[in-house]
């Protein structure tokens, strides 16, 4: 095994490996170790102080809030890496990248590790002998200058980088052509590293891009999706323009994170589909859907993690508002597609750009489970456009604090997720809506603040 | 008098409401509250936050932002309440103004019985310590709650002690100012700073 992983890291020239495990928040964090110091550290990896999982965006340590897997006295955990995850980068000739789970110092993952959450759901769901494939829409923004210059111009007088005229709408060619260089570079570092996509086109806002990968497991989709994020970083970086998945920009249109999934047997059976039913739906998918949807209001505040992530929230703009499901809607928050045993999936439309993706699938998989376990009834169809609806629909939280108060009240979850880490996830969420408030940013300002750009534009 | 907020208070409407509320309790702040009837403002000096609190006959409402039909704005330095405030509206209304001020005086509290409050109500809560000693420097008096062995130890003047076990402040702010200092493992404090904040925040 270790002379096998010699023998790639020689044909790759491989000289320093970064590893990258996510915190709560979402942010990628990691060493850059010296070839030979990683293979010390194997199995169990190495250590790191406690502090990097307990962290918010503006790097302000949880200091209002206790979880019992932390550290008493600042001390370290592991980050342990999954060598299956083992890439090279491609554009730095001698690097490396390793994505790992965060572990105490007996290699046990730590329940606040998003990614083994997202291990430990994706595990209860193959001992019912479910497999899941699922996939994201990536939406960002690009602009034309740098990070650098946005910082210092307080993210005012932003240019989009394609900007053919005022709107362009979607799926525009004109606005596509000008940011073909940039995703060039993108798709180009992407496939280096082996990561598969579909396609990507110019999306509604000036300068909005949406980019689809194919389909994978759920944690290696996950992987996928930080890896990606973190290159657009970087291609933003090397080619001197900024880019950013913050949820909202002040314009109509926001950017989310459309995540499509499936589910199949060992043999890759679909067990959504069932073509003897009148909707082709199995009793499973309808279960696995009502738990989905019954633990929706709790969910949303793991979906929509940041302050700016509510900014999406508003009547026809492509962002559901209900606790609602419907085949083939895409204005409710399920969209379920029944057609085929092929093309048998839900999409789930909730979850905002700033989505830390591990969480994103676990607390959709565990709401999944619930619905399966309690053979819960899936509330009636959403027929006709999920907008604009009288006072009597079940609206979701859309702040910030409502959303924690739903999640923490949220008993299905709880069980599914674990007590403690929906409690912490909760009050980190409060701590975000307590910063936002008490930190210098008007709340009562309709366009996202100087607080939310300079806490979120380059880090979500 | 009751005290109610807003729907989806913000946090200064809810520090607002807990610091009156737990004013409430002495029998003379009721009747300062009485003779406050009215609509007054609060606006920080510092950033954007704001509150209106009315006072009538039913009670008292606070709410975020400056109402314009506010009779006094009140500019304030909302972290250093030290710092003397600017209010818009005194030649207009000198003597609600001056009752304002009087309500805004709230009340001290007692830094022992502060301790021995929180210590009542919290000791259960996961993750405390198993004690507090807290030592008041001003008077070189010493207070223990819980048991004796391995207990957080806190020290600073009286009104520290208070500000830190009433509520007024998060603990660890006040570690952090240099405040209070200590003995301390990392988790109680993080610990005791997650209490004082739900307290200063007016949780149930």
């Amino acid at each position: 095994m270790m002379d096998d992983l010699e023998d790639w890291m020689d044909q790759h020239h491989i000289a320093v490996v970064r590893t990258h495990a996510t915190n709560l928040d979402g942010t990628g964090i990691g060493k850059h170790l010296k070839r030979s110091k990683f293979l010390s550290y194997l199995p169990n990896g190495h250590g790191m102080g406690d502090i990097a999982m307990a962290m918010d965006h503006a790097g302000s340590i949880h200091m209002t809030m206790w979880h019992h897997e932390r550290e008493p006295n600042l001390g370290d955990i592991y980050l342990r890496p999954d060598l299956n995850t083992l890439i090279y980068d491609g554009t730095d000739p001698d690097l490396g990248h390793c994505i790992g789970d965060l572990t105490n110092a007996a290699g046990q993952p730590l329940e606040l590790c998003p990614r083994s959450l997202l291990k430990k759901i994706t595990n209860q769901m193959s001992d019912s002998g479910y497999q899941a494939s699922c996939t994201f829409e990536l939406e960002f923004y690009i602009f034309q200058e740098s990070f650098s210059d946005l910082r210092a111009a307080k993210y005012r007088h932003m240019t989009p980088i394609s900007a053919v005229q005022k709107g362009g709408g979607i799926y525009n060619l004109r606005n596509s052509f000008q940011v073909k260089p940039f995703m060039k570079e993108l798709v180009k570092r992407m496939e280096w590293q082996g990561i598969a996509w579909e396609g990507w086109n110019d999306e509604a806002g000036l300068g909005q891009v949406e980019l689809n990968l194919s389909p994978l497991p759920p944690v290696q989709m996950a992987d996928t999706v930080v890896r990606v994020k973190q290159m657009v970083y970087e291609v933003s970086c090397d080619l001197g323009h900024a880019a950013t998945f913050m949820a909202n920009l002040g314009g109509t249109f926001g950017s989310g994170m459309h995540m499509h999934h499936s589910l199949h047997n060992d043999a890759g059976e679909s067990l959504f589909y069932d073509d003897s039913k009148e909707d082709s739906r199995s009793e499973l998918m309808t279960q696995w859907t009502a738990g989905i949807v019954d633990t929706l209001p709790g969910a949303v505040s793991f979906l929509c993690p940041t302050v700016n992530s509510y900014r999406r929230f508003k009547q026809f703009a492509a962002v559901p508002m209900v606790q609602s499901w419907g085949e083939d809607n895409k204005s409710t928050a399920l969209r379920l597609l029944s057609g085929s045993a092929k093309a048998s999936r839900i999409e789930h439309r909730l979850a905002a750009a700033d989505v830390n993706p591990y969480l994103a699938l676990a607390v959709t998989f565990a709401g999944g489970l619930a619905g399966v376990e309690a053979s819960l009834p899936l509330m009636p169809e959403h027929k006709g456009l999920a907008w604009g609806l009288p006072a009597s629909e079940k609206d979701l939280p859309i702040n910030i604090k409502a959303a924690a108060e739903r999640t923490k009240k949220d008993t299905l979850l709880c069980k599914m997720l674990g007590e403690s880490l929906v409690h912490y996830w909760a009050k980190t969420r409060e701590a975000e809506w307590l910063a936002f408030h008490t930190e210098g940013a008007d709340a009562t300002s309709p366009n996202p603040t100087l607080w939310e750009y300079q806490r979120y534009f380059e880090l979500v | 008098m009751i005290v109610t907020t807003e729907v989806d208070p913000a946090p200064l409407v809810r520090i607002f409401a807990a610091k009156f509320t737990a004013a409430l309790h002495q029998p003379n702040y009721a009747a300062l509250m009485t003779k406050s009837q009215g609509k007054f403002s609060l606006q920080s000096k510092t950033d954007p936050q704001a509150i209106t609190v009315t006072i009538n006959t039913e009670g008292l409402y606070v709410s975020s932002g400056v109402d314009r039909s506010s009779a006094i704005v009140i500019h304030l330095n909302i972290g250093d309440p030290s710092a003397s405030p600017k209010v818009e509206g005194l030649l207009r209304h000198p003597l609600y103004a001056s009752a304002v001020g009087k309500l805004l005086e709230f009340p001290e509290i007692d830094w022992a019985d502060g301790l021995k409050r929180l210590w009542d109500q919290y000791q259960d809560f996961p993750g405390m310590p198993d004690g507090i000693t807290a030592k008041n420097t001003d008077e070189d008096r010493q207070l223990s709650v819980g048991s004796p062995d391995e207990p957080v130890y806190l020290e600073g003047s009286a009104a520290n002690l208070a500000e830190a076990f009433s509520g007024g402040s998060p603990l660890l702010q006040l570690l952090f100012e240099g405040k209070l200092k200590g003995h301390y493992r990392f988790q109680h404090i993080v610990v005791l700073s997650d209490i004082t904040l739900q307290m200063m925040l007016g949780a149930e």
